[in-house]
């Protein structure tokens, strides 16, 4: 390596004196920041602190001494031969990675801008989660193109062999006087000249035959007019508007389409895989859709053309959805939670529906929440036909898939789910049967709504209360009887306030008009010896009663009036004084 | 008497042209072109020509809206880039030649650039401009201009000191001729273990291979003319590799010229270093051919640009570099309308990239000979049919560039002189194509000399001409002259 040293008259006196202290503060916080990075995910605060804390410590320290110099080692950051910060691990060497791609010294200059700094951190990371080694430091840094930021790699470009043994003939042998003789007698000139501005311009340069073909942008040889110069600007403009690794994907698939022996597309095909393989280690899921996308569209070309290329092409389609690809995949997801969630969900979309069972599986298997809603969304969207796939999940012994299978069939919302609801109603986990019951809901018919009834009954609350909503909120009459019975027996008085209030509700809901007189009942319900025992079903009832729109509650209402007291009174008061502001109300609109 | 408008150097602007310049790009653009003009209008007049306060003029208004709106800016060189204060000049074929004048200038003071402050005036930016092309003293430095421009109470410019890592000697063009050599051949090394690793192996290559890369790209950056001259060298028992090489020299030089960014031209490199990555499934007996090529040895050897795109692909990861490597390798012998081999029609026009590295495979293929043993083309007919095919196999306003890039007569060529002397091109002339600069390698009677660099523009202003003048290209194979003991001699 050469030896170099810097030349700098800007930096004043007090900055040659590092402040080894500060640095080593730095160093500490940017090295638990990596660490952190690679422990929780992008959005926790920790990491996230961790680097903002090493850039402000960083920024304060630049401003104050102009630049921050480190000798790296394998081990350490040094000034010199001066340790400043030893890696307390292997795991937290961050010297050690930069030394290990050949940096040997690091130096920031005050004006450090935070995207440049960012990119610094990012890279180090990038290259730590790179367990492929697709990547060095030197080549992401190069990248960067940083401004502020210098680093000194080894000088890996010794003397190689070729150079060493390219050998340059010394022509002594040569007779330059003979060549001169030769030459001097031959009167060519080069038919180039023609466009030498300086023979334009003596009218000397013939049009030949030769140079009469000379496209007309090379008669000003050495200018550019603007018209030239707009149309390279737009060449180049074009350019970087496309997406170029979509471009090499489709132009594989091009040469895919025209292979004429089997052999050359069978390669072709292993070709594919390969690369497939690569770009899902690579966790490159947009690529990856637009290659099942391109790979459809070539199977559709072929299926009626050629049988036996089509179904190769289908077996390959069919790979990207198997056990080992899926479990890639939910490895994945299980390990990074930043990990592209969206451009998961398109590529399991994309898989056809025979792939169905896989994401089923892997319903299973997810650890993180974010995830298992990405793969729900796919499985919606990819299900809505599949919907028989779909129902076979209940029959798993885990009770979170069969929980998120409910779900899934309810986002479907198709009728044909309902009977793969029906043993998911029956399950021994509450989870299960309350999803079952949203899922029933959002199906939305008579039928579904029947099959709820039972768990008017269920002894979870939780799903007893979510069953009336259903039933209240739909206002299912069939569900009358039931909640009648339920309401009027013995063991409804061992309910919660609340619950108590949402059945009476749910049966004014329920019954309309048939429920008025039910409820006048519970309204007046009293004890004997206990004042208030009833009285919360009595409010309930009375309050009910407003959700029916007839003159018969007004006549109810009136009667609880006059023959009750207290609160139930007062509320059956202010129901009807509410109800005639109404009234009034609208008549005033009429007039 | 007061004037309704006050009369200012911006009226000399239109208002147009003012909302123009108020954007950062085209205002550093137009202070580099105005700058450069008015250094090459002083070295030709002095400062009471009317040209010359014309260009001033233009110059000190450009430098007057620039400090509208603070009290200084920098003009700095980084790293073969220009900067006005943050901001990177992106340097088209407009500005190109001007820019790389301009950071000419700047490497010879030792200067990374200049700060312009509030209240510079014509007559301080003329000072600057007379130092600058007048000063011959190799040995001053930004501390010493200060000091000279302080004297004469020009304050309101500042020289800033290059910042740059340095040895602890200069760098002299002897160093950078052998960081040149030494990047150029690690290039072909790092090429021949690529094609030659067993497929597993070939992604730690990669990296590698970029780091050849950027190495090459830094390089041109900084002076392109040494790894230009390099190309010119021959005698390579496997032309594959220096081909490459050579291919991918060009092209990253034609994409510098196109105002490529820095992450551009290293795609672009290693687009074009892996342009002919598929002959490694051709066979080698084929491929080093000297007899010319059969109709079934041609049907082979036209596969390698499919060869090429496949391997490409199951070698290394999908991502930018890889991407355009492929695009490349498979359409660099295609034409603009889809003909051309491979015989694989799309719907889609050729990368840009691909016509890059078409123009520049098509020209060092024909002027270095496929094989050592073959004979190359004379390059100056080689420029003739290139152009002959424009718009048909390559587009004419790239290969007008790539010509400019070259010059007529390009680095390597051997050319007799009307002076009855023998001399090498050693560089182009971005001033004018025609009139490269030269070695003279043998003299009027054909003694060869210690060789002496020359400019063919060098003119001779008491005679009014040219002090020497090209007659003809001469092909060094004919007479067996190496031409590599000049180009690797300092």
């Amino acid at each position: 390596m050469e030896n170099k040293q810097i030349k700098n008259a800007h930096i004043s006196e007090k900055s040659t004196r590092p402040d080894l202290q500060s640095i080593a503060e730095i160093l500490t916080i940017l090295t638990k920041g990596i660490k952190t990075s690679l422990l929780y995910p992008a959005q926790n605060p920790i990491p996230r602190e961790f680097k903002k804390s090493c850039w402000e410590k960083l920024q304060a320290y630049l401003e104050t001494y102009e630049q921050l110099e480190l000798d790296i080692y394998s081990d350490s950051f040094r000034d010199r031969q001066q340790i400043i910060y030893k890696a307390p691990s292997k795991e937290e060497n961050i010297a050690g990675l930069l030394h290990r791609d050949g940096i040997r010294f690091v130096r920031f200059h005050s004006g450090l801008q935070k995207t440049e700094w960012e990119g610094f951190f990012d890279d180090i990371l990038t290259v730590l989660r790179d367990d492929d080694k697709y990547e060095d430091l030197v080549n992401l840094f190069w990248q960067r193109d940083f401004v502020n930021i210098e680093y000194e790699a080894v000088d890996e470009f010794a003397l190689s062999e070729i150079e060493s043994n390219y050998q340059a003939s010394s022509n002594t042998a040569v007779e330059y006087s003979e060549v001169l003789n030769i030459e001097s007698q031959d009167n060519t000139v080069s038919v180039l000249e023609a466009l030498n501005p300086e023979n334009q311009s003596d009218k000397q340069a013939p049009v030949t035959e030769e140079n009469k073909f000379i496209d007309k942008v090379f008669q000003n040889i050495q200018k550019f007019s603007q018209e030239e110069r707009d149309n390279i600007e737009a060449k180049v403009a074009a350019d970087e508007d496309l997406i170029i690794e979509f471009e090499a994907i489709n132009l594989l698939f091009d040469i895919l389409k025209v292979e004429e022996e089997i052999r050359s597309f069978d390669d072709s095909l292993h070709m594919l895989n390969i690369m497939y393989d690569k770009m899902l280690a690579g966790e490159q899921f947009p690529l990856l859709v637009h290659l099942i996308k391109s790979l459809k569209e070539v199977h559709r070309k072929f299926t009626g053309q050629s049988t036996t290329r089509a179904d190769k092409i289908k077996d390959c389609i069919n790979r990207y959805g198997d056990k080992i690809r899926i479990g890639k995949i939910t490895n994945m997801l299980n390990k990074n939670e930043d990990i592209d969630l969206d451009g998961i969900r398109m590529y399991l979309e994309e898989l056809d529906w025979e792939n169905l069972p896989m994401l089923i599986w892997m319903l299973g298997e997810l650890e993180y929440f974010p995830a298992r809603k990405m793969l729900i969304q796919a499985i919606v969207n990819k299900g809505r036909e599949r919907i028989d796939i779909i129902g076979n999940a209940i029959f798993d012994s885990r009770w979170y898939v069969v929980r998120n299978a409910a779900l899934i069939l309810g986002e479907i919302g198709n009728r044909r789910a309902l009977s793969h609801l029906k043993k998911p109603l029956e399950h021994f986990d509450e989870r299960v049967r309350w999803e079952a019951v949203v899922a029933i809901e959002k199906i939305a018919l008579e039928s579904g709504y029947e099959m709820l009834m039972p768990l008017l009954n269920d002894e979870s609350d939780r799903v007893r209360r979510k069953v009336i909503q259903v039933v209240g909120n739909n206002q299912i009459a069939a569900a009358l009887d039931n909640l009648e019975s339920l309401i009027f027996s013995k063991d409804f008085n061992n309910l919660g306030g609340d619950e108590q209030k949402e059945y009476i509700s749910a049966l004014a809901l329920c019954g309309g008009d048939q429920a008025i007189s039910l409820l006048r009942k519970l309204a007046l319900k009293k004890s004997l010896f206990f004042a208030d025992k009833y009285e919360v079903q009595n409010e309930a009832a009375v309050t009910a009663l407003s959700l029916i729109d007839s003159q018969e509650v007004r006549d109810v209402l009136e009667m609880i009036v006059r023959k009750r007291k207290g609160s139930v009174s007062m509320l059956a008061k202010l129901l009807l004084e509410k109800k005639d502001k109404v009234v009034n109300q609208k008549a005033e609109e009429q007039v | 008497m007061t004037q309704s408008i006050p009369i200012t150097k911006s009226d000399r602007y239109t208002s147009a042209e003012m909302k123009a310049m108020a954007n950062l790009q085209a205002l550093g653009r137009d202070l580099v072109t105005q700058f450069y003009i008015c250094l090459k209008t002083a070295a030709f007049y002095d400062n009471n020509n009317t040209n010359y306060q014309k260009q001033l003029q233009k110059f000190s208004d450009l430098v007057d809206i620039a400090l509208e709106k603070q009290a200084e800016f920098r003009l700095t060189s980084v790293e073969g880039y220009l900067f006005l204060n943050e901001q990177r000049l992106k340097i088209n074929l407009d500005g190109y030649l001007s820019a790389k004048s301009l950071q000419k200038t700047f490497d010879r003071f030792k200067i990374t650039g200049l700060i312009f402050k509030n209240g510079v005036d014509q007559l301080s930016l003329s000072f600057l401009i007379t130092e600058l092309v007048r000063n011959t003293n190799i040995t001053i430095g930004a501390e010493e201009l200060n000091k000279l421009f302080n004297s004469k109470n020009v304050s309101d410019i500042e020289f800033i000191p290059s910042l740059t890592i340095s040895s602890e000697e200069d760098i002299t063009p002897k160093d950078e001729r052998k960081k040149a050599k030494r990047v150029f051949f690690n290039a072909i090394n790092v090429v021949q273990d690529i094609l030659t690793t067993p497929a597993d192996n070939r992604q730690l290559n990669l990296i590698r291979a970029k780091r050849a890369i950027h190495s090459l790209v830094d390089q041109l950056l900084k002076n392109e003319r040494y790894l230009l001259e390099l190309t010119a060298l021959q005698k390579f028992d496997d032309y594959t590799y220096k081909h490459s090489v050579n291919v991918s020299i060009f092209s990253v030089a034609l994409g510098l010229r196109l105002g490529f960014s820095k992450a551009q031209l290293s795609e672009l490199g290693f687009a074009a270093l892996f342009h002919d990555f598929g002959k490694t499934k051709i066979p080698l007996d084929l491929l080093n051919k000297p007899d010319g090529l059969n109709s079934s040895d041609w049907s082979q050897m036209q596969e390698h640009p499919v060869y090429g795109a496949k391997v490409i692909a199951q070698n290394f990861l999908m991502e930018r570099y890889t991407a355009r490597a492929i695009l490349v390798a498979f359409e660099h012998h295609k034409n603009l309308d889809g003909t051309g081999y491979p015989y694989i029609n799309r719907t889609c026009s050729l990368n840009l990239y691909s016509q890059i590295v078409s123009i520049c495979d098509y020209f060092d293929a024909l002027t270095s000979g496929r094989t050592y043993r073959k004979k190359s083309v004379p390059v100056d007919e080689v420029i003739l049919q290139m152009m002959k095919l424009s718009n048909v196999k390559f587009d004419a306003h790239l290969l007008k560039v790539m010509i400019n890039l070259v010059g007529i007569y390009p680095s390597g060529s051997l050319l007799l002189l009307d002076t009855g002397e023998l001399a090498l091109v050693t560089a182009n002339n971005a001033n004018d194509i025609f009139r490269p600069e030269v070695k003279i390698i043998a003299d009027t009677r054909g003694k060869k000399n210690p060789p002496i660099r020359t400019h063919l523009s060098a003119f001779d202003s008491r005679q009014n001409r040219y002090f020497r003048n090209v007659l003809h290209l001469v092909d060094p194979t004919k007479y067996d002259i190496d031409i590599s003991e000049y180009i690797l001699s300092d």
